[in-house]
């Protein structure tokens, strides 16, 4: 099975790093799509059916907390696996994002085994070639 | 056969009854490639990150320093028929035995052979790093297992 | 700069830029020219249980290195001012988060600002380098600021 995934971070470098690591892991990508906030994460979102997200915190006009919450609310989108990948280490933070369903969080700096491991924890070992 | 690997040295081996070992790892990085596909191995013992630490001694033995000797581990295996994408990299050992100085070197060494590794294109598939205990590092060329302390304890990664 | 503040910065910034970026940093005391160099800074504001901000001043080649080391490419890849801008800022993030957690404990949430890059007309480096609240390291030998104030001190550098 081939997987949407939407890597949101106003990081051209984080995204890039994420987009190498999920190449290098031989995850089945069918598109990948990458957004600079959570403003335009939505709007993708509106357009494609996403199978899993990974998303920073700290980001312009939408910041991953709105935009976990507005996801929460959201029948269509409340279901997608969220990866929080953030310098934010606050287990009340962490807590409070794992409440509205996102499924791991990541501090920064990552490396890029955590993120496999992630991946093949949340879509199924053999996600990963 | 068994390859014992010393401090700054490497082997590699396409032979399937052979296996590659290091023993007493401490602050030193112990490294495996091995290629699923070809069955080839290799494994290096690099006492130290950085050769400009020491060029002229580098340019004797590049095996001492990770930066100068992790790149010519996989020159061999390519040598030999490896290719990236079939590589399997396993790390061990970094760890702090002696002082906080051993503990920085530890550290940088793993450092140093992931920067060439991810700038290489090859994720890691094991570790067995850090803390304050010494290791013993085996890999087996048949099937790539890798093994710490296979006599005592022994932990499959 | 607090005391207890300096130590666990130091300890920070050593380990980001080791787990991060794959280069290593060491503090200094002594002076330098600091003039002799080109670099580039980036400003973070934070608001929580402690307020205050910090900067990052590195010196153009560090970016540069870092920068390619981070996205895993050739060491003499060619980037564009916005890529090496891109890395600072993302650097400066996860000092800053690193930071407070170790600083204050994992209780506590911030309100972090996005990282801005400062012009050179706005960073004063003379100031910066000779800033009581301004560590400073040596990557090779080229110099790195991390300037950081809270609420009790004047914002003033």
């Amino acid at each position: 099975m081939a997987y949407n995934i939407l890597i949101i971070d106003d990081s051209f470098i984080v995204r890039s790093v994420l987009k190498k690591t999920l190449t290098l892991a031989n995850v089945d990508v069918e598109d990948l799509f990458e957004a600079d906030n959570g403003v335009e994460a939505l709007e993708i979102m509106a357009g494609m059916s996403i199978d899993l997200i990974f998303t920073d915190i700290n980001m312009p006009k939408m910041g991953g907390v709105e935009l976990v919450q507005t996801m929460h609310k959201d029948s269509l989108i409340k279901d997608i696996p969220v990866v929080v990948i953030s310098t934010e280490g606050s287990i009340t933070r962490v807590n409070e994002m794992t409440k509205l369903g996102v499924q791991a969080y990541l501090r920064k700096p990552f490396t890029p085994e955590g993120i496999k491991k992630v991946v093949e924890d949340i879509l199924g070992d053999k996600s990963c070639g | 056969m068994q390859y014992a690997i010393q401090i700054s040295d490497m082997q590699v081996s396409g032979n399937s009854e052979d296996s590659l070992i290091i023993y007493s790892l401490g602050s030193c990085l112990g490294l495996s490639l091995w290629d699923k596909e070809k069955k080839l191995g290799g494994m290096i013992h690099c006492l130290l990150p950085l050769s400009k630490a020491d060029t002229a001694k580098a340019k004797i033995n590049p095996l001492v320093y990770v930066d100068t000797g992790l790149p010519l581990l996989l020159q061999s295996m390519f040598d030999m028929g490896a290719t990236r994408a079939n590589l399997e990299a396993k790390i061990a050992g970094c760890a702090s035995v002696v002082n906080a100085n051993s503990f920085k070197i530890g550290k940088r060494n793993e450092a140093v052979a992931r920067k060439v590794l991810w700038k290489n294109n090859i994720l890691i598939k094991g570790e067995q790093v850090g803390g304050s205990l010494a290791r013993t590092f085996l890999l087996n060329i048949n099937d790539g297992t890798t093994i710490i302390n296979p006599r005592s304890e022994a932990l499959s990664f | 700069m607090d005391d207890n503040y300096k130590t666990v910065l130091e300890t920070v910034v050593d380990d980001v830029f080791t787990n991060m970026a794959f280069l290593f940093c060491d503090p200094i005391e002594n002076n330098i020219d600091i003039h002799k160099y080109d670099g580039k800074a980036a400003r973070m504001i934070f608001h929580g249980v402690v307020n205050g901000s910090m900067i990052a001043w590195l010196e153009n080649s560090i970016i540069h290195e870092m920068t390619t080391n981070i996205l895993g490419i050739d060491d003499d890849a060619k980037l564009s001012d916005a890529e090496l801008e891109d890395a600072l800022k993302e650097l400066l993030n996860v000092l800053v988060g690193q930071f407070l957690v170790a600083a204050v404990g994992d209780k506590p949430i911030f309100d972090l600002s996005v990282p801005l890059i400062l012009t050179s007309e706005k960073t004063n480096v003379d100031k910066l380098w000779n800033s009581s609240k301004s560590i400073k390291f040596m990557i090779d030998d080229r110099p790195l600021i991390i300037n950081f104030h809270c609420e009790r001190d004047n914002n003033d550098y």
